[in-house]
This record gives C-alpha cells, structure tokens and sequence, in this order.
C-alpha cells in the first residue's frame, strides 16, 4: 500500500512538474498555475509520506530490540541502590562538609568585593557630595561685595532723617544723637 | 578521501551535459521578436466550446477570448473580421501579422483556461495578404 501511494505521488510529482514547463513554455499561465499547484501538494505529500513510514520503521525497530537477560536484570534491580538525596545535610565527622565551606566561602568572597566597593564610593562620593552641597548653600551666601551699600547709594540716601535711624546704626554702627 | 580519477571525469562530463542541457532549454525558451511582417495578417481559426453555466453564449465568447488575448500581442482584430463557421468554429484576422513569440503568446491565451465554461482550441494559424484598407 505504501508503495502504491509513494508511486502515485510520484508520478504526479512527475507529471505536474513537466506539465506546468510546458504550459509555461506554451504561454498557458493559469494551466501552468493549476499544475505547480499540484505539484507543491504532491511534494507535501510526499514528504509526508517518506517521513511517517521512516518514523514507522524507527518505531518497529525500537520495538524489536532485544530486553536482554532476565536474569541479569532482576539482578540489577535488587542491586539498585536507593538514592539519598538529603544526604549532605547529615554531619560527618571525617568529611569537610561542603555546603558550610561554600557558605563561608562565600561570605568571605562578599565581604571582600563589598568592602572594596564601600572604599570606592568613599572615595569618589564624597567630594561629590560636598560640591552638592556647597552648590546648595550658595542660594543662601552672603553677597559677594558685601552688605555695605555702595557709596551713591549712601550718598543718595538722607540718613539723618528720623525714620532711618535703623538703617544708619546698620550701616555706620551709630546712633544719629551720637554724631 | 580522495576521488578517483574515473568519478572524476565523470562528474566534469556531467556538469558540462547539464551546463548544456541548460543552455539548450535556454535557447529554445528564449522570447525573440522578429521585425513587423507589414502586407500580411495573421488568420487564426478556433474550434470553441461552451458547457452549461457559461455567462454568454458561445460566439460571445469566442469573441471576447479574442478581443483579450490581443492585448497580450502587437496587433488588432480586423474590424468585421470575427465569424462564425459553424460546428464550434470560429475565425477572425489579427492585423498586422504576428511574429514567431507573439504567435506563440496569442496561441497559448487563446487555450489557457481563462474562461469558465468555456475551452478554445486553435485550429490553425496562417499568414495572408493583410486586408485593404
């Protein structure tokens, strides 16, 4: 049968293929459309089918291998060991244990990748910081020139008007009765 | 792993019969137009047929397939040129004559499969004195 459907397919492989050369060669487009399609479906198929009997094969293969001596493998399965999977949290007194080591080892290699970051950022953060922060106490600063007011404006100001005694024991240090 | 010198030989005679299997379908595939046949006309004679569920009526067809298939190629239906024969047969005149290509090109649009219904054959392809005009 399978050899039946892969000589059917293949001969319509065959003929679709030399159909649709010579419709394309006659000038005969949609015949030449209608046989390239039937020779993409008989390639399709015929992929299939090779693919499904070499799988079929494989799986009759595999079931045809031999199981091998009865004998022998009840032996094995007596002799299975039975698997202990939490073993390595016993205490063993003639063993490193292992899990510590790793942790300790572990911890040891941490603390010392953290303290050279720590030692970096020291280095590099401070100043940092501190340009921040002087950048921020600039917006409180004293002037650069001073308080004291330019001469024109003190020139321009009368400071011996009564209403300017504050500014005038600001400015000069004195009262006006102390003139 | 070495080749021996026989698969040798044989592997460069292969390639050198495919290289020219290649040429050959080349040149024989390979459109080549021809100058313009002026004086002549090509008479083209159809043997057409129309199954039930077909739109128009066969003539109408056979007509429309021609007055398509002459957009594919450098020439005209004669005016007055299309009749029918009788027994599915149809002629017209395509105007000028068609080179070998075209020939071929109008030839293979006139038997595709381009109607539903309806199937058109060439019965024959001749070059005659163009008409008068």
């Amino acid at each position: 049968m399978r050899k039946l459907i892969t000589t059917t397919l293949g001969l319509t492989l065959a003929l679709s293929g030399a159909w649709a050369m010579l419709a394309l060669y006659r000038w005969e487009w949609t015949r030449a459309l209608w046989m390239t399609m039937a020779f993409v479906v008989a390639e399709v198929a015929l992929v299939a089918v090779l693919l499904t009997a070499r799988l079929q094969d494989l799986a009759e293969r595999v079931g045809r291998l031999e199981p091998g001596d009865p004998r022998v493998r009840s032996r094995l399965a007596e002799t299975r060991p039975t698997p202990d999977r939490f073993d390595w949290l016993r205490e063993h007194t003639t063993q490193l244990h292992v899990f510590v080591t790793m942790i300790l080892g572990g911890g040891v290699i941490l603390s010392a990748i953290l303290w050279v970051v720590d030692r970096v950022a020291g280095r590099t953060m401070t100043a940092s910081l501190e340009r921040r922060l002087a950048g921020q106490l600039s917006a409180i600063a004293f002037p650069a020139d001073g308080l004291v007011p330019q001469d024109a404006v003190l020139l321009a100001a009368d400071l011996d008007r009564p209403d300017r005694e504050d500014l005038l024991v600001l400015l000069t240090g004195r009262t006006g009765h102390e003139r | 792993m070495t080749a021996s010198p026989a698969r040798a030989v044989l592997g460069v005679l292969l390639l050198a019969a495919a290289v020219a299997g290649i040429d050959l379908v080349r040149d024989k595939t390979l459109t080549r137009h021809e100058p313009e046949r002026r004086g002549t006309a090509l008479l083209v004679e159809v043997t057409a047929t129309a199954r039930d569920g077909a739109e128009e009526d066969e003539a109408g067809l056979a007509e429309a397939l021609a007055s398509l298939c002459r957009l594919e190629v450098p020439a005209s239906l004669a005016p007055g040129s299309f009749e029918s024969l009788g027994d599915h047969r149809y002629r017209f005149l395509l105007v000028p004559d068609l080179d070998t290509a075209d020939a071929r090109q109008f030839h293979g649009c006139i038997q595709d499969l381009r109607i539903d219904h309806f199937l058109a054959r060439v019965s024959s392809m001749e070059s005659v004195p163009a008409p008068a005009r």
